[in-house]
């Protein structure tokens, strides 16, 4: 049990670092243009 | 069973976090779906083999001519029939001088490239190498819409290993935007494992950081000129010419800046004059830079009047667009250069001391501030994919051009082409009839109407709009081809 919450908790903060990381790129000022093509 | 500190501890803690992980990246890409982070992506699979550039991964020059490139059917605008191995659009050379040989090697954009010309030998470089004789080689270092940043940045990678005694820099309009206009839909600079596209387009967390931290260059792709911009920065022109200046004193070539004109329908001008005068602010920032500097337009004013008042300097030498010469503008071009170097090598004078000239730079800053223009891409797009007949493809991306800005006439005539290719003449018609109201000089819609009119029977009109089509771009032979068909044929009556 304490194994799966540790776990979990890991999870958590790890997912949340990521998402914070992607909103303070765009803070500043990494966003790219809305749309784009992938030409292969 | 394993001790605390054992194997089996360390195996279960591994698992838990590679669980962890697993977990966590399930819950952000949930996040992110779920506040639509993730650029969005549209897949749109076309060959861009075709076009005889390629991104670069130099992020100032953002984009390069192919090397060894050989293309006989090329349009003259995303292709030409040859680059050499370096990737210039220019003859074969090799990398080391040969002995008694003096090199100019010029820099530029379409105008040295030699956009809308097909033989070497008629551009700027070719004309001036066949002038200056056999112990001197005139060296084509111009890619099509380069800011002088990125004219100098070519010269430093690519120009210097060429040993040149001479270097002339081309300044046009385009030299003031802080970024290279990349008008084509560029793949990557590397070829990437399928299972990265794959990821980036079915996983939104991926997409995300990818195009954010420009892993395996989805963000140079995403946002072409973001990327080109930043590394340009925003005083382009003196960054450019104070490189230029250092490179000249490092490596002891002559440079020098020539000032490419426009050419109106009544007279050879200047552009971008400083607010107070005639001077052009390249010629001031050349000044300031320590440069030598030298303009086009005086040589091309006294070869029309040589040829008479009536002579319409747009038609006379450049494609008709005011800008880009034609084989006669690339001979005249050629003529006062030739002279003008011939003038710095008799003075032989040393470069003068740079200094500062605030004034000017802040009209080029200003000037620079223009954006990048993203319905280019998708109009191009849309050419593409109507070469290949994917006719609803491209029509979606000439509506998506046109909502970007909608006086884009030659979407409208695109468009209409598309239509008249799905058997909807009408339609067709329509387009370029708003293509005209948006710009009446524009010679291939006047030449499609002329070409539908004379579809539907109504020859007259056909003719008259096909003349026009002559009268604006002469020459023009595809607009020659139809009006001899037409008036070759006898005049049969109007389709009911």
């Amino acid at each position: 049990m304490a194994f799966l919450r540790r776990t979990l908790l890991i999870a958590l903060a790890l997912a949340v670092a990521l998402v914070l990381l992607i909103v303070a790129l765009d803070f500043f000022g990494a966003q790219p243009q809305p749309f784009q093509y992938i030409l292969h | 069973m394993a001790g605390r500190g054992g194997p089996g501890a360390a195996g279960a803690r591994i698992a838990s976090a590679a669980v962890a992980l697993l977990i966590a990246l399930a819950a952000a890409e949930g996040a992110v779906r779920l506040l639509g982070l993730a650029p969005e992506v549209k897949l749109i699979d076309v060959q861009k083999d075709d076009s005889v550039y390629k991104r670069s991964t130099n992020p100032i020059l953002g984009f390069e001519l192919k090397e060894s490139w050989s293309d006989p059917a090329a349009e003259l605008v995303t292709s030409y029939p040859s680059t050499n191995s370096y990737g210039q659009r220019d003859r074969e050379r090799s990398l080391e001088k040969p002995p008694g040989t003096r090199r100019i090697l010029v820099l530029g954009a379409s105008v040295v490239e030699g956009f809308g010309i097909r033989d070497l030998e008629d551009t700027v470089c070719g004309q001036l190498e066949a002038m200056e004789g056999p112990n001197v080689e005139v060296l084509n270092f111009g890619v099509s819409a380069y800011c002088t940043r990125a004219k100098v940045e070519l010269l430093k990678v690519k120009g210097l290993a060429f040993e040149p005694d001479e270097v002339v820099l081309f300044f046009t309009q385009n030299d003031f935007h802080n970024f290279n206009h990349e008008a084509f839909a560029l793949g990557s600079p590397i070829d990437r494992p399928r299972f990265v596209e794959d990821l980036y387009v079915h996983s939104h967390l991926f997409r995300t950081l990818a195009t954010r931290l420009n892993w395996f260059w989805f963000g140079a792709q995403v946002d072409p000129t973001g990327w080109n911009r930043k590394a340009i920065g925003d005083d382009n022109v003196v960054d450019g010419f104070r490189l230029l200046r250092e490179l000249a004193e490092e490596h002891g070539f002559r440079p020098v800046v020539a000032l490419w004109p426009r050419f109106t329908d009544d007279a050879v001008l200047d552009p971008n004059v400083m607010p107070d005068g005639e001077t052009p602010v390249a010629e001031r920032l050349a000044r300031a830079a320590g440069l030598p500097s030298f303009r086009f337009s005086p040589g091309f004013r006294l070869h029309r009047d040589a040829l008479g008042e009536s002579v319409n300097p747009r038609l006379q030498y450049t494609l008709g667009d005011r800008l880009h010469p034609n084989p006669e503008g690339c001979w005249v071009a050629a003529t006062i250069l030739m002279q003008e170097l011939d003038v710095l090598r008799a003075e032989d004078a040393p470069l003068p001391s740079p200094s500062s000239d605030e004034t000017a730079a802040a009209v080029a800053r200003r000037l620079g501030e223009d954006e990048p223009h993203p319905w280019r891409i998708t109009v191009n797009l849309g050419n593409t994919l109507l070469q290949q007949g994917r006719h609803d493809e491209a029509i979606e991306q000439f509506r998506a051009a046109l909502a970007q800005k909608p006086d884009l006439a030659e979407a409208h005539v695109n468009w209409g082409i598309a239509l008249k290719s799905q058997g909807d003449l009408p339609g067709a018609m329509t387009q370029y009839v708003k293509a005209l109201e948006i710009a009446p000089d524009l010679p291939d819609a006047h030449y499609n109407l002329g070409v539908a009119l004379a579809e539907q029977g109504r020859r007259e009109r056909a003719v008259q709009a096909l003349r026009r089509a002559l009268e604006l771009r002469p020459g023009f032979p595809a607009a020659q081809a139809a009006l001899a068909a037409l008036t070759a044929t006898p005049e049969r009556a109007a389709s009911p």
